[in-house]
């Protein structure tokens, strides 16, 4: 986006439109990102994450840039709900464990353990695959494709096959996950 | 600094979705109709932004306890057991019954 231009929002009906038009691959692809984002929300699954989203979307409480694409849009709109998500149970935490009163940027004990849970979960999905975890773990540090392949001694071609592999175990988890 | 596992979550699931997102091969084959049916149903509903958003948040809370602190349900005398979903009422219910037991506060 361009600075200082304001973006331009969908209508509801251009959002409709767009909805009633997606492709099964978007589709797919929608089922598998929300897959991931509910990864650790004890409290919603895909569709609640999903469902959440589009809501969001229709009633115009987060607005669809023009030239944003959909999948894109919905992907960035889950995210942001599985964070509140995410601080709600850290405020819940603290509540229940009459501390109230902490620092709201200090990190609470219960969600990181469900943070560190959760990536537990994660990685045990690509279990074995040394290169998969490799990357996994790269992503998680924040580390460029690179630094990746630099840390794990992997030629881009090795890096491109893990993330092959990584994509198709997530589609199957996606595909696995019927709630 | 060692980053928080809740940063390292975050930073993972990006990464898994940016994966997903630049994936221009062929999907595998999946069952899309769910999907469908989530889209389908959104549509029909009527908007209620903050409703919806708020409910989430009571929601978030009350699974939240129900998971971690089944103590409390019988001191607040609630039906919801942590395994189903509670009705709109029951979560009102038991926030209402939280702040008067004293378990949690009111935003100021």
């Amino acid at each position: 986006m361009v600075k200082g231009v304001p973006r331009v929002l969908a209508s509801r009906k251009e959002l409709e439109a767009a909805l009633a038009s997606l492709s099964e691959a978007e589709l797919a692809q929608l089922k598998q990102l929300a897959s991931i984002r509910a990864m650790g929300l004890a409290q919603m699954d895909w569709s609640d994450l999903l469902q959440e989203a589009l809501a969001r979307a229709l009633s115009g409480s987060r607005g669809w840039p023009n030239g944003v694409p959909l999948v894109a849009f919905l992907a960035q709109t889950m995210r942001s709900i599985a964070n509140e998500s995410w601080q709600a149970a850290q405020r819940a935490d603290a509540a229940a464990s009459d501390m109230a009163d902490r620092q709201p940027e200090s990190v609470d004990p219960e969600t990181e353990a469900a943070a560190a849970e959760t990536i537990r979960r994660v990685r045990a999905l690509f279990d074995g695959d040394a290169e998969a975890l490799a990357v996994l773990e790269g992503l998680a540090q924040g580390a460029t494709p690179a630094d990746i392949q630099r840390a794990a001694s992997m030629t881009p071609h090795q890096y491109a096959a893990a993330q092959k592999r990584i994509r198709r175990r997530l589609a199957k988890h996606s595909s696995e996950t019927n709630l | 600094m060692k980053r928080s596992a809740t940063a390292q979550l975050d930073s993972l699931l990006t990464g898994l979705e940016q994966l997903v997102l630049d994936d221009n091969a062929a999907p595998l084959v999946q069952d899309t109709e769910q999907v469908r049916q989530v889209i389908a149903r959104t549509m029909k509903r009527p908007a209620q932004p903050k409703k919806s958003s708020l409910l989430i948040e009571k929601l978030s809370l009350l699974r939240e306890l129900g998971t971690r602190r089944p103590d409390l349900r019988p001191k607040l005398g609630l039906a919801y057991q942590g395994t189903s979903r509670p009705t709109a009422q029951e979560v009102d219910a038991l926030i209402e019954a939280m702040v008067n037991a004293g378990e949690i506060k009111r935003d100021k």
